[in-house]
């Protein structure tokens, strides 16, 4: 179920609001990936799902007196940061919010990145792929493999930005207000996992190797 | 000029639209001329799209009844 499939924001307040339970088991179903990803982001994918969970039952609770004063999956989010960051300071595990260090940006792997040269030039001229659409590059078995395999070493902050990101399609605002960090560093973070995983693909398309 | 090296760094507040207009001339400036940084961008928005699309973490069977459950409660 895609978001798109969803009614207008007013219908869609009204009928969840006149306990539409098909709707509101569409909604759930639609918005999940998302949310969990910012539950994931907070507390870590091994209870992101409760989190989730846990969230919705006082969205219900509270939906009644929505005052629509954001639009209603902003709040539902935010419903779950909050619930992930409780649940987070309760249980100290996982994820540290804590440890979201101020001195990311500071780079070194990038100062000293071997596909440049002093002067900042490539090295060797970059060459292109062979793949040249997302469906294409999703079909490729060995590579998604290998694409998942990098996926899962990327620092746990990289990953988790760019999960809100790329894959939940958040604002950066309200990924630097949910995760606690600035929003230059949270930039640099973000651009660091794509181009870590830009190098992985382009590894993939020149040597058929992971 | 901006170098190779800069530009990478910087491609994704560009593919963003997070920046400046004088940086991004600078950037389109360097892209006219750079074949490398051109496949690289491509690249990029190519690898931000195949990302957009992947893991999307379906909402467990059991959690959709427990809530349906929770909701119809509410009535």
């Amino acid at each position: 179920m895609d978001t798109t499939d969803l009614p207008e924001e007013n219908e869609l307040i009204q009928r969840l609001i006149n306990h539409d339970q098909q709707l509101f088991v569409t909604v759930v179903k639609a918005w999940h990936p998302s949310l969990y990803s910012v539950a994931a982001a907070i507390v870590g994918h091994s209870i992101a799902d409760e989190v989730v969970q846990e969230a919705w039952v006082s969205v219900i609770k509270a939906l009644p007196k929505f005052e629509g004063r954001s639009a209603l999956k902003t709040w539902v989010t935010r419903i779950v940061a909050n619930e992930a960051k409780n649940r987070y300071r309760k249980e100290s595990r996982s994820v540290s919010l804590e440890s979201v260090d101020e001195n990311w940006s500071t780079d070194s792997r990038m100062v000293s990145d071997p596909r440049f040269d002093s002067s900042g030039h490539w090295n060797q001229r970059n060459p292109a792929w062979d793949i040249g659409s997302p469906d294409e590059l999703l079909a490729a078995g060995e590579l998604q493999d290998c694409v998942d395999k990098h996926l899962t070493r990327l620092p746990d902050q990289q990953k988790y930005i760019m999960e809100l990101r790329d894959s939940a399609g958040m604002g950066m605002e309200e990924i630097c207000n949910i995760l606690e960090v600035s929003s230059s560093n949270a930039r640099v973070l973000l651009h660091r996992a794509r181009d870590k995983i830009q190098q992985v693909v382009a590894k993939f398309q020149r040597t058929g190797e992971c | 000029m901006l170098s190779c090296k800069h530009l990478v760094e910087q491609a994704s507040e560009y593919i963003d639209e997070e920046m400046s207009t004088g940086k991004r001339v600078q950037v389109k400036l360097h892209l006219f001329v750079c074949v490398s940084c051109r496949r690289y961008m491509k690249q990029l928005k190519l690898t931000i799209a195949m990302l957009g699309r992947k893991h999307h973490h379906q909402a467990p069977e059991e959690m959709c009844h427990h809530l349906l459950k929770e909701y119809q409660k509410a009535e």
